[in-house]
C-alpha cells in the first residue's frame, strides 16, 4: 500500500478503549467511489464552499478501514464566520436506510471537498470530525478505529483522493474540535468484473461504443485474452533482442519470467477444452436433471387432478 | 495526489491553548508560569522556552492522556518561529520512551506506540530538509528495537533512505542506520531487508570497502538464497581481492568444500546445499535420496530434510516418496547464472504461451456450441417427453407407446450430448 511523504506506523491514541495500535489503511470500494465523484458535481449547485457527507462500511479489521458507501449530508457553512450546521436528522435517516439493508455495517467517518490545492484542512474541519466521532462512538465503530476524514480537492480537475486520522489536541472534553490530522494510505479496490465494466465507460469518453451483441462475458474472455496476448508480444519482442544478443539481458526479469511460466499449464489449449468440456457436461447433466424433475412434478400435478376428477 | 502532510486544526485562541496546558501542568501538580506570558494573541517569546522546559513533566499522564497533552505543547511551540524549542521537546519525548512493554493490565503507564506515534506527529509537522526528522526517525528505530515491535517498522522501508537524505544525514551515518533496520527487520522481510541494505551501498555515493563487506556479508547470512546477482553489481568489485569474494564465488558456483573450508556460518552452508540441491534437480523428473546425497556430498539422512527446506524456500516444488526414497520434481527456480539457454526455454515458453492464448476464442466457441446444440435437443425432447406425460395421464395412451415414447427420448438426448 502506498505511502506518500509522511510516516504513518501506529494509530494515533483515540478515545475510548484502544483496540490495537496497528496502523490504518483506508480502502474504498469503486461503487462508493462512484458515490463520491457524485457528489463532486453537487459542489457547483452548493451554497456552501464544499459538499460533506457520511462514510460507511464493514467494521475494521487488522487496521483496515474498507468504505463501502458514501452518502450526502446537508449542511450551512457561513462565510464570514467559524461556525457550521450539520443536517443531523438527515444524516440519521439516510444511516438507518442504509443500515436496514446493511445490519453489520457502521459510520465510519466523514468526507469532504476542496478547491484549495494546497490546504485541504479547514479550520471547520475540526468541528465536523468531533460531530462524526460523536456518531461513530454512539453507533460503536469508534472503539474500534479512530474516525476517518477524507478529502477530495477539486483544484486539479480530476478529484485528488487524501485519508487521514485525526488524534485531539488537549484534554478529553466535550466540545473540544481540536484534532492533529495526519493522512494514512489510501486506495480505492475493485473486483475483476468492476474493471472490466470501467474500461467499457472509459471507451466511451472517446468514442461511440455499444456494448457487444450475444455473450457479453464470451466477449470479454476474448477481449482479455487479446490484451494478454499484447502482452505476451512485448515481452517476446524483448526476450529474442537478448537470444539474438542485441541487448543485455536482465536476469531477474528471465528468472521471473521463467518462474511463473513454468506454472502456466493452465492455459494449455488442450486441458482448457477438457475444463470447458467438463464444465459444459456438468451444466447439462443439471439442466437435464432439471427438466426430469419438472416432468415428474407436471405429471404428478397431472394424476392427482385426474384421481380427484 | 493532494498536498499530503499533517494538519493542525485548532478551534481556540493560543491564549485558551497556554491555559488549556497549564491547566494540564496543574493537574500532575507542577508549578508553571507559561500563562503569564500570553496576553490576548500576543505572545511573549519567553513562553517557548518554558513549555518546551515543562513537557517532560507530561511523562506522568496515563498512556491515554499523554499523546492528546504532548499535541498541545507541539502546537504551541510550533508558533515560534525559532525550532529549537522543538527540538528541546522531541529530547525530552525521546527520554520518556519506555525499554519495556508495559503489561496488558497496566494501562496507565506510556506505551511504546503512544511515543512512536508522537514522534510521527512531530516528525509529519516537520519540513523535509529538518534534521530533527531525522532525530525523531532514529528513535522510532530505537524505541521499536529496545521493545521488541520492530515489525511495525515495515511502512517505512521504502522512504527511510530518502527521507535520511533530505535531512542532509552523512552517506555513512544513513548506511549505519539502514544496517540498523535490515537487521531488525531480516526476520519478518528478509528479501526487502536484502534491498535495503544494497540500495544504502549502490545509491550513496562513497561506499568504502568495509561497507561493501558488510552487505556481502549481511547477504551471505540472510535467507536469501540466490546470490548470483552480487557479482554483476559495480560496487562489489571493490572487494574482488579479497576473500569474501572467493567465498562469495563458491557460495555462486556450488562449492561446498571450499566454503566448509572457509570461515562461514552455519546458516551459509545450509543455503549453499540448498543451491545445489537446487541447481543439481534442473531438468530432471524423478531423482533419488541417493544421487542427490552424491550430487551434494551430504548424508543420504539428511536429504529429505533439505527437501523440505527447499520446498519451504520455494526454491523448488516437487512430491517427496519416503516409500522408494525419490522426489518427483514439478518446478524448480532458476537459480545461479541466466544463461542464453535459459532464455531460449523463457522465449519457447511464451511462444507456447501465446499459441494457447490464440486457441482460447475457438475453445470458447466450441463449447458454446456444444452447449447450444444441446439446449436445443434437449427442449424438443422435453416437449415430446412432457406431451408423452400428459397423455399417460389422461389415459390416452398404451404401455407400448409408453415405451417407444422413453426409447426416443434416451436416444435423442444420447446422441445431442455425442
Amino acid at each position: 500500500m502506498s505511502q506518500g511523504n509522511f510516516l504513518h506506523l501506529v494509530r494515533p491514541t483515540q478515545p475510548g478503549p484502544q483496540v490495537s495500535p496497528a496502523p490504518l489503511s483506508v480502502q474504498i470500494t469503486s461503487v462508493a467511489y462512484h458515490e463520491l465523484l457524485d457528489t463532486c458535481l453537487r459542489s457547483n449547485e452548493n451554497e456552501n464552499n464544499r459538499v460533506i457527507g457520511t462514510l460507511c462500511g464493514s467494521r475494521p479489521t487488522d487496521g483496515v478501514v474498507e468504505i463501502g458507501h458514501a452518502f450526502y449530508v446537508p449542511h450551512y457553512e457561513p462565510e464570514d464566520k467559524d461556525e457550521i450546521s450539520i443536517e443531523s436528522d438527515h444524516q440519521k435517516l439516510e444511516f438507518q436506510l442504509y443500515k436496514k439493508a446493511h445490519q453489520k455495517n457502521v459510520v465510519l467517518g466523514w468526507f469532504s471537498t476542496t478547491t484549495d490545492a494546497q490546504n485541504d484542512i479547514s479550520s471547520t474541519t475540526g468541528l465536523i470530525h468531533d460531530f462524526y466521532n460523536k456518531v461513530s462512538l454512539e453507533n460503536g465503530s469508534g472503539a474500534l478505529a479512530p474516525g476517518i476524514h477524507i478529502t477530495l480537492n477539486l483544484a486539479a480537475g480530476v478529484p485528488q483522493l487524501t485519508a487521514y486520522t485525526a488524534s485531539t489536541i488537549g484534554k478529553a472534553r466535550p466540545g473540544n474540535s481540536n484534532y492533529y490530522f495526519t493522512p494514512v494510505p489510501c486506495e480505492i479496490v475493485y473486483s475483476a468484473s468492476d474493471a472490466q465494466a470501467l474500461s467499457w465507460i472509459a471507451l466511451a469518453a472517446d468514442q461511440d461504443v455499444a456494448l457487444p451483441s450475444g455473450d457479453v462475458e464470451v466477449a470479454h474472455v476474448n477481449a482479455n485474452a487479446k490484451q494478454l496476448e499484447a502482452l505476451v508480444d512485448s515481452y517476446l519482442a524483448y526476450v529474442s533482442k537478448v537470444v539474438s544478443g542485441e541487448i543485455q539481458g536482465d536476469d531477474k526479469l528471465g528468472r521471473a519470467l521463467l518462474k511463473e511460466l513454468s506454472g502456466s499449464s493452465g492455459l494449455d489449449s488442450a486441458v482448457l477444452a477438457q475444463k470447458f468440456d467438463a464444465h459444459v457436461d456438468d451444466l447439462l447433466m443439471v439442466e437435464h436433471l432439471c427438466g426430469v424433475v419438472k416432468q415428474q412434478l407436471d405429471l404428478s400435478v397431472k394424476l392427482s387432478a385426474n384421481f380427484k376428477a | 495526489m493532494a498536498s499530503l502532510r499533517s494538519h493542525i486544526v485548532v478551534d481556540s485562541s493560543i491564549s485558551d491553548c497556554v491555559s488549556e496546558y497549564a491547566s494540564i501542568l496543574s493537574s500532575l501538580q507542577k508549578s508553571t508560569t507559561v500563562e503569564e506570558f500570553v496576553n490576548g494573541d500576543d505572545i511573549n517569546e519567553q513562553l517557548f522556552p518554558e513549555v518546551a522546559d515543562s513537557v517532560a513533566s507530561l511523562g506522568e499522564l496515563s498512556d491515554r492522556e499523554f499523546e492528546p497533552a504532548f499535541n498541545l505543547a507541539i502546537y504551541i511551540l510550533s508558533q515560534a518561529e525559532d525550532s529549537q524549542y522543538l527540538a528541546t521537546a522531541l529530547t525530552s519525548l525521546i527520554a520518556l520512551a519506555p525499554t519495556s512493554k508495559p503489561s496488558i493490565q497496566d494501562k496507565k503507564s506510556l506505551r511504546p506506540t503512544t511515543v512512536i506515534s508522537t514522534l510521527s506527529n512531530i516528525f509529519n509537522l516537520l519540513p523535509e530538509t529538518s534534521p530533527l526528522r531525522a532525530t525523531a526517525l532514529k528513535a522510532i528505530i530505537t524505541i521499536a528495537s529496545q521493545n521488541k515491535i520492530a515489525h511495525i517498522l515495515v511502512p517505512l522501508l521504502p522512504h527511510l533512505q530518502n527521507w535520511l537524505i533530505s535531512a542532509n544525514v552523512n552517506a555513512a551515518e544513513i548506511r549505519q542506520t539502514v544496517f540498523q533496520v535490515a537487521r531488525l527487520i531480516e526476520v519478518d522481510e528478509p528479501v526487502k531487508a536484502l534491498d535495503l541494505v544494497e540500495k544504502s551501498v549502490t545509491d550513496l555515493a562513497g561506499a568504502t570497502v568495509a561497507d561493501v563487506s558488510a552487505f556481502v556479508t549481511y547477504a551471505l547470512n540472510s535467507v536469501v538464497v540466490d546470490l548470483n546477482y552480487l557479482t554483476s553489481i559495480p560496487v562489489v568489485a571493490l572487494v574482488q581481492s579479497t576473500p569474501l569474494y572467493t567465498t562469495l564465488t563458491a557460495y555462486n558456483t556450488g562449492d561446498l568444500a571450499q566454503l566448509k573450508a572457509a570461515d562461514v556460518s552455519k546458516a551459509t552452508i545450509a543455503k549453499a546445499e540448498l543451491l545445489a540441491i537446487a541447481k543439481f534437480l534442473q531438468g530432471k523428473d524423478v531423482v533419488t535420496y541417493g544421487a542427490i546425497a552424491e550430487a551434494i556430498g551430504a548424508s543420504a539422512d539428511d536429504v529429505e530434510l533439505l527437501l523440505i527446506k527447499a520446498i519451504e524456500q520455494q526454491i523448488v516444488l516437487g512430491r517427496l516418496n519416503q516409500a522408494t526414497e525419490s522426489f518427483t520434481v514439478h518446478k524448480v527456480s532458476a537459480l545461479g547464472e541466466f544463461t542464453t539457454e535459459q532464455w531460449l526455454t523463457v522465449q519457447a515458453k511464451l511462444e507456447a504461451l501465446k499459441q494457447n492464448l490464440q486457441n482460447i476464442p475457438e475453445i470458447v466457441e466450441q463449447a458454446k456450441k456444444k452447449k447450444g446444440g444441446f439446449v436445443t435437443a434437449h427442449k424438443k425432447v422435453n416437449q415430446r417427453a412432457a406431451a408423452a406425460a400428459a397423455a399417460a395421464a389422461e389415459g390416452e395412451a398404451t404401455e407400448e407407446s409408453e415405451d417407444v415414447e422413453k426409447f426416443e427420448v434416451v436416444e435423442e438426448v444420447a446422441a445431442a450430448a455425442e
